[in-house]
């Protein structure tokens, strides 16, 4: 047996591992044969032709042994690979089994992921998570996506119940997503022309600090259902008053008071990282900038701007990331967007129709996630991430 | 030449500077001293109009600040504070081009003051223009602050307690760096600090402030051997005849005989020409002699002419026992 580099980089592969030989012991898939009445479970062993199980068992004995085997970072690249592998594996077994099962004879028969094939996601998740993200080569990176969206595309997961219920509402798919993006993106943006000044506010009148930190702290413990709740009264009061309002969409329901309580839940984030900004340029760059000869506007260039920025768009991802996730809950108050399909499927206990809510935010929050970070990553000065580092 | 004409300055109701009237030398050091909240850093801040006087003027070369527009005066000095403040996010090479830039030199000439500057200051420039303040240790970066006061090759120079910041081995090697760099440049000098020992080593003038008045001003020599008054006299210490010592170089005080007729003894430890006498006396206590010779200076040092440097009473003048 060879030397590891390093005896604990072999335990990365071992949550993979225990996930992903749970799968094999319980319900794989459930077949409906309509959306309504109770399925019934198979494993993995009754769905799956016997190459495609003992290919599965193989690929686990492989990365078992794996872990004992080379060097770190060899076993995280086998690794990452052998995830790669499995979501192949998994995502065919499941195309399969529409075959075995005989779906084509059930014209509203449906499929839904179980107990069993989630396991199988989350084990090839864990085998390409097992290190550091960083030596992963790029290209790699974006190999599952490419895999997921060759399986969709191909057609052979059609009938997943989740692509059934897509196929049923494609067109109010796209509005809603439209919907659940224009809600996020208005309430982030009205919370950065309110709460960039109140922070600059705070952080210049001592005196007002206290107030606005403690409006907006209290603010962001009401939970969100509450706060729109709260919205409803004053709102249709101020609509039935007042008729021109109404014309402008202030109604006690749907997209106004939704904004509203959002840009609220948004305040915090944006309000608190504009003013660490600025307290983080300390008096000394000023007074060493000013002594030098700048001019306020090269000030503002040369050392506020480079300084803070950073600090700005770190507050600005978080609003981004806490307030799509928070719009789901807003289709509850008629405001739409993807949560329509979560609270839909929850009154229908029809878990694909949740599933076809959840997953699209899931993609929507990762990628403005990913796209402010790498914002962020471009704007942030090497001399400023090394002094970060320092810390 | 920075002449302050009846100064005064309020913060509220407190008086900061009272109708201080002083002349800064060209081309030499002034020293502000004091202890802290004497107004000497405002003192300093009213040069380059970072504080606007309430009263009074003051004028560079005759000419008053008043006519001078505030970013233009401070880009003709540099300016050093006592917390670095290097730009984090610049390299050591931006940093230092920073007064050139906006001045608006080009790249090629601010690229060549650098790597002279960083030769000056005894770092490596192929190592160090590219470093980031974050990767430099506070010695270093006091002293690349210091390089970028000078980049411009500004007339004057104002520090503010600039090496209060750093530890005390580095502080030493700082002030010797100073000294040797002054030397060579002769800049008009203001410089802050309320440490009595660098005010002596590092100045050819000494302006002493309390409560926004002007206590003496003078040379090193004066306010120690001269203390004006109670203030100064407290303020210098009970220990000034010997930190008087510090001040005179043995080189300057030997008798002028020539001894290579009677060689000292082997034994006999010798003193530099640039020991001060506080050393030469410290050697005589430790190994009983009454004279001492130096390397490469004729003569010996007598015990007896430093004993008479401390008699306070009738203070000599260096220049006298040449």
């Amino acid at each position: 047996m060879l030397m590891n580099n390093n005896p604990e980089s072999g335990k990365a592969a071992y949550p993979g591992l225990v996930t992903g030989i749970t799968a094999f012991f319980i319900s794989f898939i459930i077949l409906k044969e309509n959306r309504v009445v109770a399925g019934t479970p198979f494993s993995l062993r009754d769905t799956a032709p016997l190459w495609l199980y003992l290919a599965i068992a193989l690929l686990f004995a492989a990365l078992f042994l794996n872990s004992f085997l080379g060097s770190a970072r060899r076993m995280q690249i086998i690794n990452y690979l052998g995830g790669c592998v499995l979501l192949i594996l998994t995502l065919t077994a499941l195309a399969l089994s529409s075959v075995s099962l005989g779906m084509e004879k059930l014209p509203y028969g449906r499929l839904s992921l179980s107990g069993g094939s989630w396991l199988l996601f989350l084990s090839a998740y864990l085998f390409m998570n097992s290190g550091d993200q960083e030596k992963i080569p790029r290209l790699l990176s974006y190999l599952p996506w490419l895999i997921l969206l060759g399986f969709i595309l191909s057609g052979s997961l059609n009938d997943l119940g989740i692509a059934r219920e897509f196929e049923n509402e494609k067109k109010r798919f796209y509005r809603e997503a439209g919907r659940h993006l224009y809600i996020s993106l208005r309430s982030v943006l009205q919370a950065l022309v309110i709460g960039i000044p109140l922070g600059i506010l705070a952080w210049k009148k001592q005196k007002s600090r206290t107030a606005v930190f403690a409006v907006i702290n209290s603010l962001q413990t009401i939970p969100s259902l509450a706060l729109f709740g709260i919205l409803i009264p004053p709102l249709a009061w101020l609509s039935f008053r007042f008729p021109e309002l109404r014309e402008l969409g202030f109604k006690g329901v749907g997209q106004t008071p939704a904004i509203i309580a959002l840009t609220l839940y948004a305040l915090l984030p944006v309000t608190r990282n504009t003013f660490t900004s600025l307290s983080i340029i300390e008096n000394r760059l000023l007074d060493a900038g000013r002594g030098m000869g700048m001019t306020p506007s090269q000030l503002f260039w040369k050392v506020e701007l480079p300084i803070g920025l950073p600090v700005i768009l770190g507050g600005v991802r978080i609003a981004l990331v806490q307030t799509t996730g928070n719009t789901t809950v807003a289709a509850l108050i008629g405001a739409g967007g993807l949560g329509f399909f979560v609270f839909r499927g929850l009154e229908q206990a029809a878990p694909d129709l949740i599933l076809m809510g959840v997953i699209p935010i899931i993609l929507l929050v990762v990628l403005l996630d990913k796209t402010v970070g790498a914002f962020i990553k471009l704007l942030t000065p090497k001399g400023l991430e090394l002094l970060y580092d320092s810390i | 030449m920075i002449q302050f004409e009846n100064i005064s300055k309020w913060y509220g109701k407190q008086k900061a500077l009272d109708t201080l009237t002083m002349t800064i030398p060209e081309g030499k050091t002034s020293i502000l001293l004091g202890p802290s909240g004497c107004g000497k850093s405002t003192t300093l801040r009213l040069i380059n109009k970072l504080i606007i006087p309430d009263e009074g003027e003051i004028s560079i070369k005759g000419r008053s600040i008043r006519d001078y527009r505030a970013e233009e005066l401070r880009r003709s000095m540099g300016y050093v504070i006592q917390s670095i403040a290097l730009l984090p996010h610049m390299t050591v090479e931006e940093n230092i081009g920073l007064v050139p830039d906006l001045l608006k030199w080009e790249e090629q000439r601010k690229e060549k003051r650098c790597l002279e500057l960083l030769d000056l200051i005894g770092l490596d420039a192929e190592q160090y223009r590219s470093k980031y303040p974050a990767q430099l240790s506070g010695g270093e970066a006091q002293r690349i602050a210091v390089a970028r006061a000078l980049a411009a090759d500004p007339p004057y120079l104002l520090m503010d307690e600039p090496f209060g910041a750093v530890d005390p081995l580095n502080r030493e090697s700082l002030q010797n760096e100073f000294i040797e760099i002054q030397r060579k440049l002769k800049k008009t000098v203001v410089f802050v600090t309320h440490d009595l020992e660098e005010a002596v080593r590092l100045g050819d003038r000494i302006f002493v402030l309390k409560n926004g008045i002007l206590q003496q001003s003078g040379s090193p020599a004066d306010i120690l051997s001269k203390p004006a008054n109670e203030f100064v006299r407290d303020f210098v210490g009970p220990d000034r005849s010997l930190k008087l010592l510090n001040y005179y170089l043995a080189g300057n005080f030997t008798d002028g005989t020539d001894e290579t007729d009677h060689p000292p003894a082997p034994e006999t430890p010798e003193l530099n020409a640039g020991d001060n006498l506080k050393t030469a006396l410290s050697l005589m206590l430790e190994t009983g002699l009454s004279s001492l010779p130096v390397k490469g200076v004729s003569g010996r040092i007598h015990r007896k002419t430093i004993e008479s440097l401390v008699n306070l009473k009738e203070p000599r003048n260096p220049e006298t026992e040449e």
